[in-house]
């Protein structure tokens, strides 16, 4: 029972995701801030900016509906949280049964498609184009991951262990292309595109609702990351846990600085016409045991 | 890739911005901050306050009282420019950091006193 | 069809500049735009017609930020050109070297803004970084970072000190390499390129039929730069105006690079040829032109052709005439929108380095009969009409 409880609040559940989400895309901004030779905010940052919008007002624009756009980012956040659970962090998951990739695989999504229906939700041209990129980026980017997700599973009995992809490069890209896509960030800010659409879904957000929107982002980059340095670079400790996470954080912040935003259509034929096949040739090589 | 490579290289680096008010900026001779003005010279003989472009400067004669506002003046310098003394009794100083709170604030006067300070 | 109009601005992100431009999309693609200005209006050519001469200079200072000394050297060019006054060589020379520096500094601010649309915030920081360069010099020559009041009528204020000479050279050396590096970077960026080639596209047939100015119509292959001309001295230095052939965006943005490197060229040029001498030739503190005399004085500021027309009251000047090039290019706006998408909108408006606060007029509209009626001088002047 106090396993349960440390679990789930502490380690690696809620209290972590605050903390660790919130430190990564602290460190995520700091890092590409150097990289573009400028000082940037300080780490803990993104917590200053959540307490803030706590204390701020929550506007509901006429057009809109206030529950759902309340509901979604709770939904959202919470279905991240519950994929913690199926993680095993220093070799032991809370939950671990053969199958739970596609509970994962489920849970990702529904926390993106809570994103776009809290654009539809605000009634606001900007969130409403917002929401239907963030569909289309979603079903763009979504193959190539379930994808490179189940050519692992199918190694691991579909159970969400540790592994190392290391004869699987191509699902490892695929799995880190979807990952910026799902965090929306360059090269597939779309979404989000500040300059086309001001803030795309969250345009109309504000106070405690938009906290928690940044709250399910920051859980979002400690899930999926944690997800990535267990699954494809096989952290069994916690030790090797960390350092995954931060080569992957910092393939994440690479990408950031070096990328421009594609359009929605060259995002689009860039999951299915390049990442896609690759993720393909991976899985293909596990049906037919063409590994070493 | 040119972004790449030079994003890499910076990642150590001492960025090329600075926390302003922690950290001064270095001012070049020459520049043209806050209008000072030095009751020693002053003749009066209203030049600055007539070629003023905003209409920042004013001058009682009687009274011997030289007066700016800071919130009008657009420190362009003519009116050193125009000055006729030597030394030139209006000048740009490199005060540069002149935000107020309060207009008042912006409205200085100077006066000549008999002793001229 | 589903057509509908969605706008962008006078509020938008993307350009942090009042213009509004209604849009009327199918789907995504831009089937029509229609331009609305008068967000903006400052009343500057108004405000002219009552100031001294010597007192318009810091006027029309105001009218850009970014370009303010083409407009000081254009009036004082028109005000001396009523005087029939011709100013030392040296004055020339200075006027030359920190336009040319300002020219520097505007077109990087255009390339960063470029950069910044298409989403790509480290070339946005790099460049607005190197663009320090430019704007420390101007602040080591001129005494301040804008508004640099370095001219007045019958030259300049102020003599550019030969110990700053290889600051200058230092400075422009190292922007000479940065600038090859962005070329490189524009022509080579896989990720760059795909955002910008063959949008926003401009034939060289449209450009002579609908005439914008500046980078805009060179990129478009019309060899059309007022420095051609050799005002100043820019026939001295052996200028060379830079053309480009595609016409899209990343030609214009190409030609603004090449036009910095052609820039650098020139101020290296003009410090080596600057000869000895006084500066400014002397005028009356109160001038006064014969009335009813006017002349039209222009230069090539960094977005184009630049145009005063003065005639003069007397001390005063009885009406003030300014062509901002912006306004001129706003003529392509519709042309090089149609039939693209809503995300190269912000691009291909960034591409034109349009400077709103130059270009805005006032244009009335009433609400009751939606009646459009530009609004005359006289009207500003009874304020009940309004």
């Amino acid at each position: 029972m106090i396993d349960f409880v440390v679990y789930t609040l502490i380690f690696p559940g809620f209290a972590s995701a605050f903390f660790a989400g919130f430190i990564y895309y602290g460190i995520l901004r700091k890092v590409t801030a150097h990289m573009q030779h400028r000082i940037g905010p300080p780490v803990w940052q993104p917590f200053l900016d959540f307490v803030k919008l706590l204390a701020k007002e929550n506007i509901t624009p006429d057009d809109s509906t206030g529950f759902v756009m309340t509901l979604c980012p709770i939904v959202s956040f919470a279905s991240l949280m519950t994929v913690l659970v199926f993680i095993p962090f220093n070799g032991y998951a809370l939950v671990s049964f053969s199958g739970s990739i596609l509970i994962v695989i489920y849970l990702l999504v529904m926390a993106s498609a809570f994103i776009a229906i809290a654009g539809f939700a605000t009634g606001n041209p900007f969130g409403k184009i917002g929401s239907v990129r963030e569909l289309t980026q979603l079903i763009a980017y979504e193959f190539p991951f379930i994808v490179s997700l189940l050519t692992i599973g199918f190694l691991t009995n579909f159970k969400v262990s540790p592994f190392v992809a290391l004869q699987f490069p191509f699902a490892f890209v695929a799995f880190v292309a979807g990952m910026q896509g799902k965090f929306s960030l360059p090269p597939f800010h779309i979404p989000e595109a500040e300059q086309e659409i001001v803030a795309g879904p969250f345009t109309e957000y504000s106070g405690p609702r938009l906290a928690m929107f940044e709250l399910a982002k920051a859980a979002s980059f400690w899930v999926l990351i944690s997800l990535g340095s267990v699954m494809f670079m096989g952290a069994s400790n916690i030790f090797a846990f960390f350092i995954n996470s931060f080569v992957l954080l910092f393939a994440v912040m690479v990408m950031r600085a070096v990328f421009a935003r594609l359009r929605i259509q060259q995002a689009f034929r860039l999951y299915w016409f390049v990442i896609a096949p690759l993720a393909i040739i991976d899985f293909v090589r596990v049906l037919t045991g063409l590994y070493w | 890739m040119g972004i790449l490579s030079e994003a890499i290289k910076r990642i150590l680096e001492r960025p090329a911005t600075r926390k302003y008010p922690k950290e001064k900026p270095k001012i070049p001779e020459g520049f043209r901050g806050r209008i000072e003005w030095n009751p020693e010279t002053c003749i009066f003989c209203m030049l600055c306050a007539i070629n003023c472009p905003t209409n920042a400067i004013t001058i009682n004669k009687e009274k011997k009282e030289w007066s700016i506002d800071i919130g009008k003046c657009i420190f362009c310098g003519r009116c050193h420019d125009v000055c006729p003394t030597k030394p030139k009794s209006v000048s740009n100083s490199k005060k540069y950091e002149l935000a107020e709170y309060e207009k008042e604030k912006f409205r200085l006067k100077f006066r000549k006193s008999e002793r001229g300070g | 069809m589903n057509e509908f109009y969605i706008p962008f601005g006078p509020q938008h992100p993307a350009l942090i500049e009042p213009v509004h431009i209604k849009l009327k999309v199918d789907g995504e693609k831009i089937v029509d735009s229609e331009l609305v200005l008068g967000y903006n209006h400052k009343g500057i050519e108004k405000s002219f017609e009552n100031r001294w001469w010597a007192k318009g200079m810091y006027l029309s200072e105001r009218v850009c930020g970014i370009c303010g000394h083409y407009h000081t050297s254009c009036f004082a060019q028109g005000v001396e050109n009523l005087l029939d006054l011709e100013i030392p060589e040296r004055a020339k020379y200075i006027r030359v070297i920190i336009g040319e520096i300002e020219r520097i500094h505007s077109h990087m601010l255009a390339l960063g803004i470029v950069a910044y649309e298409l989403g790509l915030d480290t070339l946005f920081h790099y460049i607005f970084r190197d663009r320090e360069l430019a704007m420390e010099t101007q602040e080591l020559l001129t005494g301040n970072r804008v508004h640099f009041v370095m001219n007045v009528i019958g030259g300049v204020r102020k003599d550019i000190e030969t110990k700053y000479f290889n600051l200058v050279e230092k400075n422009m050396e190292r922007l000479d390499n940065r600038l090859h590096e962005y070329l490189k970077i524009f022509k080579t960026d896989t990720a760059i390129r795909k955002r910008i080639t063959h949008i926003g596209y401009l034939s060289r047939r449209k450009a002579k039929e609908l005439t914008p100015v500046g980078p805009n119509i060179r990129a478009s292959g019309i060899k059309y730069d007022v420095r051609e001309s050799g005002y100043l001295v820019y026939d001295n230095l052996g200028f060379k105006a830079v053309t480009g052939e595609g016409g899209d965006v990343l030609e214009r943005c190409v030609v603004r690079i090449k036009e910095c490197l052609e820039s650098v060229r020139l101020i290296e040029d003009a410090l080596v040829k600057i000869p000895k001498g006084e500066i400014s030739k002397s005028v009356p503190l109160l001038l006064k032109i014969p009335e009813g005399r006017e002349t039209v004085s222009r230069v090539e500021a960094p977005r184009g052709e630049l145009i005063y027309y003065l005639k003069s009251a007397g001390d005063k000047p009885y009406r003030v005439k300014i062509r901002t090039p912006t306004y001129q290019t706003f003529t392509i706006i519709n042309e090089i929108l149609r039939g693209y998408e809503i995300p190269d909108v912000p691009v291909i408006i960034a591409s034109l380095d349009p400077c709103l606060s130059c270009t805005d007029r006032l244009t009335i509209v009433d609400l009751n009969t939606e009646r459009e009626r530009v609004v005359s001088g006289d009207d500003i002047r009874r304020r009940e009409t309004l």
